[in-house]
């Protein structure tokens, strides 16, 4: 009997619970998220339940609507660069970065000197 | 004082290491970072490309981690390695001083996903001087609620898998023991075959786990199917700043059986770990009684300064003979690849006229990928 690898049903292990973000590949996803942790100066806890990284928690609702606020800033503010999340190294774009300078808190207001 | 050094290659480990301490620091379970949903040996890809390669390394050498690996070499094939070498300095009987150094760990790792609900693991590493220790199993996952099985041979889930054998908690002492007993440590020693067996994990609710298991005999080393052992373990957050773990386990085959508690809590920068387990009929017709404590500070990134406790009392009910093992030393890790451990260790016997060889040095270079 032929024995194929494809007859096993080998597959790439998705990931799950994806609401905003749309990568062709799983590796531009995690490039991304690390973009994120480096940009905010947090590990992946701050977002993830590390036993499940799929469930939802307060500060991922919170990142989802961050992420959109982004997308939309830069579909209708910067529409010639791009809508993507993910290309904003090259290119003037808004990323999480802009506002939040390696701090979980971001800025809004000139600090007192 | 005369010095001896000679290099021995006689003597690999031939047990699989986890740092608990990270699952304390991040509250969560071993599977966050390692492919063994119990932790140990082959780090998944989140643990080799974000854990190691983010979060462990020198700031200043994070650019030198490779960003793209992950481990996998195919789509569907991981695979790891982990590689130690160690030397030790401690006085001999005599009081002369003595140095050993001695390659102890070479595994190398393969796992095969299958499809999202299955996987074939397999270790091999090089034991002794001639001959190979195997580790395999396969991992059955997401099952009902969310659980998993495992079938395969490899150690039953019972307390930490501390990256140091020699803590009592594990196999203790037994190439050179204090008390001239057969056993100086509980029953994970360096050369303990891993028996075949089935297990099945289940996440609870929260960050509650269970794991039981049915296996042939550790105690023993037969092919009896007589081993069961379980474990509950609990891990969370309370803020950004603090998590904790908390674990009971339970092993019993024959007329041994052994209890304990493990767990740890994590503040900031610090992290503490420990487990307390007892043992009957580990010493024959005896209570037996391991300790561990660990507290570990990450002054900054990439360097670690610990102290630990290590306690032993192989006969309860006797009113001496324990052994008390304090070590204060450093873990680096300079690279993404890379730890170096440094460590002092004192030793307290309850006995009269005891010698012990203190101070013992210990340097481990560990390379991972």
């Amino acid at each position: 009997m032929l024995f194929t690898v494809s007859s096993l049903g080998f597959m790439q292990d998705k990931p799950k619970n994806l609401q905003v973000l749309d990568f062709e590949s799983e590796r531009d996803l995690k490039k991304y998220m690390k973009s994120i942790s480096k940009d905010l100066g947090v590990k992946c806890k701050f977002c993830h339940d590390l036993n499940d990284k799929a469930i939802d928690t307060d500060h991922k609702k919170i990142a989802r609507k961050m992420m959109r606020m982004q997308m939309d800033l830069n579909k209708n503010f910067f529409p010639l660069l791009g809508d993507s999340l993910n290309v904003h190294d090259d290119i003037l774009q808004i990323s999480c970065w802009t506002c939040h300078r390696g701090s979980k808190y971001p800025q809004t207001i000139k600090p007192k000197k | 004082m005369n010095i001896h050094c000679f290099l021995t290659i006689i003597f690999f480990v031939n047990l699989s290491f986890a740092l608990p301490r990270f699952a304390v620091q991040n509250g969560s379970s071993c599977i966050a970072c390692h492919v063994n949903p119990t932790g140990s040996g082959l780090r998944n890809d989140y643990g080799t490309n974000v854990v190691a390669l983010e979060e462990l390394p020198l700031e200043r050498w994070l650019d030198k981690g490779n960003e793209d690996w992950d481990g996998y070499i195919s789509d569907h094939l991981q695979i790891g390695g982990d590689f130690r070498l160690q030397g030790v300095q401690y006085n001999e009987t005599d009081s002369t001083r003595k140095s050993v150094f001695f390659p102890m760990q070479a595994d190398i790792y393969s796992y095969l996903k299958l499809n999202n609900n299955a996987g074939l693991f397999t270790k091999i590493g090089v034991r002794g001087s001639s001959s190979l220790s195997t580790e395999y199993w396969a991992l059955l996952s997401n099952l009902p609620q969310n659980a998993w099985l495992r079938i395969g041979r490899t150690l039953p889930n019972y307390g930490l898998r501390v990256d140091d054998h020699t803590s009592f908690i594990r196999g203790g002492n037994f190439s050179r023991t204090l008390l001239d007993l057969d056993k100086e440590g509980l029953i994970f020693g360096p050369y303990l075959n891993p028996p075949s067996i089935l297990e099945l994990g289940v996440p609870m609710f929260g960050g509650l786990q269970w794991t039981s298991s049915i296996g042939t005999g550790i105690v023993k080393s037969n092919e009896e199917l007589n081993n069961l052992t379980t474990q509950f373990n609990y891990t969370g957050n309370i803020n950004d700043n603090i998590s904790y773990m908390g674990g009971f386990s339970y092993m019993q085959e024959n007329n041994f059986s052994m209890l304990g508690i493990s767990g740890g809590l994590s503040f900031g920068d610090f992290t503490y770990t420990f487990e307390a387990d007892q043992a009957e009929n580990w010493i024959e017709g005896n209570t037996s009684l391991a300790l561990y404590d660990e507290i570990v500070w990450e002054i900054i990134q990439g360097i670690h300064l610990m102290g630990k406790y290590d306690y032993f009392d192989p006969k309860t009910d006797w009113q001496t003979g324990s052994i008390s093992r304090y070590t204060f030393g450093a873990e680096i890790y300079p690279l993404n690849i890379m730890e170096i451990k440094l460590q002092l260790r004192m030793n307290q016997i309850d006995l009269e006229n005891a010698v012990t060889p203190d101070p013992e040095y210990l340097i481990q270079t560990h390379f991972w990928f």
